[in-house]
């Protein structure tokens, strides 16, 4: 386990809160199940520009639907930059980056509706009351990165929650690697729900300052993944915007990449056997025309052999 | 070898790349294990392919 600098702070998020609090850069954020089978909802946003903030369906793409031990948070696709490194997490935190958040409405068929026993715990509201210490609005909600949320899916698609299995103690530390608000919240929907077995429960959260070894794990993850996408400045449209209706600007030209896409035609000379082949793979599905199944096989060789390894990466801990 | 399996050659495909995966085919010319042309590059990869997959 990696050494941490001095603790800075510890609260306790009672039933159903949440709390906003700044995560700087090489700290440590540790969030701890005061009792056990406590869904967690996980909110961040970058301290210095709020406009980017955790990517749930980004970080989805890099490490597939259960982060875990050794893998990364990472920003939205616009920015897509580490945002975390998982440094520790028990196997009985299981993730989810399918569920997005619950909401009020999840509960109006239980009755919890503003008119009638009014609204249940949820937690698009309490993301929304934790971030708003910071100016942040409901809308500043985002997906949540979810711990100690145990859902399932099927190959149709179909995905349901089933038990908690997080235990009395159980902690996870989130290594920040910029300056990060995050906002880890005690999940409403557990109590009426299997999410967090039917009773809420407290959490601890703390936050370590940085330390030698957790300041050369961020510059690693730096010096490694740089610049991945192009900056907003770098676009034409680059300002945000104050008023909140839309309207169609007529003068905007768009600047596309690499737009038009070009194509040619290169001609590929095959030996009787080769072309045989080549139509075997066409009855497999590898396209319409020969060409098609020509590029076909060609990408699928590619990738098997010489595409670089995506840039998923792993925690190297010392 | 590889001039004798081009006299053997009795299909021509046309195959369509786009600017983006001509880089790649650029690329590859440039490591040189595949040929020196974007069509020899292909084929290389065909026969392969073939041979990975044992088709």
């Amino acid at each position: 386990m990696a050494s941490y600098g001095p603790k800075r702070e510890d609260i306790t998020l009672e039933p159903v809160s949440g709390k906003a609090l700044p995560v700087y850069r090489a700290e440590v954020l540790r969030i701890i199940q005061v009792e056990g089978e406590q869904c967690v909802d996980f909110n961040a946003f970058n301290l210095r520009d709020y406009k980017e903030y955790l990517g749930v369906s980004n970080t989805r793409s890099y490490h597939g639907f259960r982060p875990k031990k050794g893998d990364i948070v990472w920003s939205v696709h616009s920015r897509n930059r580490p945002m975390y490194a998982i440094l520790e997490m028990p196997e009985t935190c299981v993730t989810d980056l399918l569920g997005g958040r619950c909401k009020a409405a999840l509960h109006y068929g239980e009755g919890f509706t503003p008119d009638r026993y009014g609204t249940h715990t949820n937690c698009q509201d309490t993301l929304a009351a934790s971030i708003g210490e910071y100016g942040l609005t409901p809308d500043d909600v985002h997906d949540s990165f979810n711990m100690w949320m145990n859902t399932e899916w099927d190959s149709t698609g179909q995905y349901w929650i089933t038990q908690n299995t997080g235990r009395k103690g159980d902690y996870v530390d989130l290594l920040a690697i910029f300056d990060t608000l995050a906002v880890p919240i005690v999940c409403g929907s557990g109590d009426t729900g299997i999410t967090s077995n039917y009773a809420f429960k407290p959490l601890q959260i703390q936050v370590f300052e940085k330390s030698d070894e957790t300041e050369r794990l961020v510059s690693f993850y730096e010096a490694k993944y740089g610049d991945l996408q192009r900056r907003p400045e770098q676009f034409k449209v680059n300002g945000i915007k104050q008023e909140r209706g839309l309207r169609r600007d007529p003068n905007y030209v768009p600047e596309f990449v690499n737009f038009p896409i070009k194509k040619r035609r290169i001609p590929v000379e095959l030996t009787e056997e080769e072309y045989d082949a080549l139509q075997q793979l066409k009855e497999c599905g590898f396209g319409n025309t020969d060409g098609e199944a020509l590029r076909m096989a060609f990408f699928k060789w590619y990738h098997r052999n010489h595409r670089p390894i995506t840039l998923g990466g792993r925690v190297r801990l010392s | 070898m590889a001039e004798q399996n081009i006299k053997q050659s009795k299909h021509v495909v046309e195959v369509e790349f786009n600017q983006q995966q001509a880089v790649i085919l650029s690329r590859l010319q440039e490591d040189g294990k595949y040929g020196k042309t974007d069509a020899e590059i292909i084929r290389a990869a065909l026969r392969e392919f073939l041979r990975q997959t044992r088709i």
